[in-house]
């Protein structure tokens, strides 16, 4: 794995590659409310904006899209980060199309190694992302052995290509609940706040703090409480998910990319 | 440290593991007299194997390779650390090779977190001591009776990858190369590696650490007889009696094909060089 060389003095272009986990769910901006399908900020634009500290200007677009599988990742967004010719790309696909039933580890990492030759091609540094291990979560953990298969295919195809990788899986601070929002598929605030300054650590950037960093102390839930949250989690996430499985739809069905342009990133504050 | 230095004089290097790094299914050549490879076999048995190939190859490009080989067939990962790390660490080593774990993963109810603990602290004592690590992941098994444990190795395997970067050890991915997926990688036993796969893994190491080769490990095959249906039928039931039901037995018993077999070159010794 080589290390990403950039001249501070010049422009950097990034462009984020992905599904719901690179749009930025659940990391919500304070008009996300107000905003149709949401406006979300998550671990890329965090990392935009450390970025945009590091040089003297950065050019930023956001192609990924929720629900989106390797597939549309590799044949809708791949060609636009061709056309954009950015210094780097970060792209973290998969997660979709393991969650489905007999969804072949081998055959999307075929479909990843496809678009990962293509942007290398171009030139650009590119960062790819382990799944992360789902050992504390019940619903997900017989999982665990395909996407651990579906890993060892992403780091070999990094091996083969040269791109850096964030193992995920090797950061076991997101298996804490706090790293996640209540859908328990998407990262909190917080769990995209670590995970950004995990990036910057691969990236040689100083990510100014520790992702590493210990949890404080939580009070302990009540089994009741604990329960409650379960069923309020069936309710209103697994049964509407099944749903759109079963109907083929997707909860990024009409939602645009947030970001689609390289565009300079103000940094605000 | 992902490359070897070359240019030094001299060289340690300790293999640690099971059967995978004492080299079985690759029978040591032996000179006339010295009686047959089945009988050396039934010994106890002496067996070449990737880590004396790679041996040789650092032989060949540094004037004194000293080398030792602990690893013991049928060894689980806390055997391998209990018995093989102290006299390891006493040899003040410059290179070690770890290959453990999965003798334990064959076994019901193996933890591939717990297994990697345990690697984990191993290999920070070798790296505190300031000796280069190699670690190593599996060949991917996606056929036969190794399926169904395929998520537990690759989740071990992970493991494994992750300690490598987080301790700067190098690691070996067996798991990406496709060519040791061929039958012709393995023994009729099908869990040992047969000559050639020994030979491309060790090609495969010094590719990893730099150490120049004439021979490539992943050179493709040649074109293979088919082999028609009820021949295959027939090497699965003699694998089932030759190789799977004592494999059943010893774990009913508590035993191991390890016990009693002591490591075959205890002591860093000299290493003749490959005649090139």
């Amino acid at each position: 794995m080589s290390g990403f060389a950039f001249d501070r003095d010049g422009v950097l272009s990034y462009v984020a590659l992905g599904d719901s986990f690179s749009e930025g769910l659940s990391d919500p901006y304070p008009d996300s409310a107000e905003t149709p399908h949401g406006h979300f900020r998550g671990w890329a634009d965090r990392l935009a904006e450390r970025l945009a500290d590091e040089v003297r200007e950065l050019r930023y677009a956001n192609l990924a899209v929720r629900g989106r599988l390797a597939r549309q990742i590799v044949t809708e967004q791949v060609p636009r980060a061709e056309q954009l010719q950015p210094d780097l790309v970060t792209l973290a696909a998969g997660g979709n199309d393991i969650l489905r039933p007999g969804g072949d580890p081998d055959q999307i990492a075929t479909i990843v190694d496809q678009g990962i030759s293509r942007l290398r091609a171009t030139g650009a540094h590119v960062v790819l992302f382990t799944g992360i291990d789902p050992e504390f979560q019940p619903v997900m953990r017989p999982l665990r052995g395909k996407i651990a298969v579906y890993n060892m295919h992403l780091r070999a195809i990094a091996d083969a290509h040269d791109c850096s990788v964030v193992d995920l899986w090797a950061m076991r601070v997101l298996g804490d609940a706090r790293a996640w929002s209540w859908d328990r598929l998407h990262h909190s605030s917080e769990g995209h706040r670590r995970i950004a300054l995990r990036v910057c650590e691969v990236l040689g950037v100083d990510p100014g703090a520790d992702w590493r960093e210990p949890w404080p102390e939580s009070p302990q839930v009540a089994w009741a409480d604990a329960r409650r949250a379960d069923a309020r989690w069936a309710r209103e996430f697994l049964v509407p998910w099944i749903g759109r499985r079963l109907t083929g739809r997707s909860s990024g069905d009409g939602v645009s990319p947030k970001r689609p342009d390289l565009a300079p990133l103000r940094v605000s504050g | 440290m992902s490359m070897i230095d070359l240019g030094r004089d001299r060289l340690t290097y300790v293999a640690l593991g099971d059967s995978f790094t004492e080299g079985v299914g690759d029978p040591a050549v032996r000179e006339p007299g010295e009686g047959t490879d089945a009988q050396a076999a039934a010994d106890g048995g002496l067996y070449r194997g990737w880590a004396d190939r790679f041996a040789e190859h650092l032989a060949a490009h540094i004037p004194e390779v000293h080398y030792a080989n602990l690893a013991v067939r049928g060894k689980l990962l806390r055997q391998v650390l209990a018995d093989q790390m102290p006299a390891a660490l006493a040899m003040r080593p410059d290179l070690v090779t770890l290959c453990a774990g999965g003798n334990d993963l064959l076994r019901p109810g193996a933890d591939p977190d717990l297994l990697a603990a345990q690697l984990e602290r191993a290999v920070r004592r070798l790296r505190d001591q300031g000796c280069d690590v190699v670690l190593f992941t599996g060949v991917n098994i996606a056929s036969g009776f190794m399926r169904v444990l395929l998520g537990r190795f690759a989740r071990y395997y992970l493991n494994v990858r992750s300690i490598a970067d987080r301790t700067g050890s190098v690691l070996v991915d067996q798991w990406s190369m496709s060519v040791l997926r061929d039958p012709r990688a393995w023994e009729s036993d099908r869990l040992h590696m047969s000559a050639e796969g020994h030979r491309r893994v060790a090609l495969r190491v010094c590719d990893t650490l730099g150490v120049p080769t004439v021979e490539r490990w992943d050179e493709p095959w040649p074109a293979a007889d088919p082999v028609d249906w009820r021949t295959a039928r027939s090497a699965d039931a003699r694998w089932v009696g030759q190789f799977l039901l004592p494999w059943v037995g010893r774990r009913l018993s508590g035993r191991s094909s390890g016990d009693g077999v002591q490591p075959k070159r205890p002591d860093p010794t000299e290493v003749r060089s490959l005649p090139v």
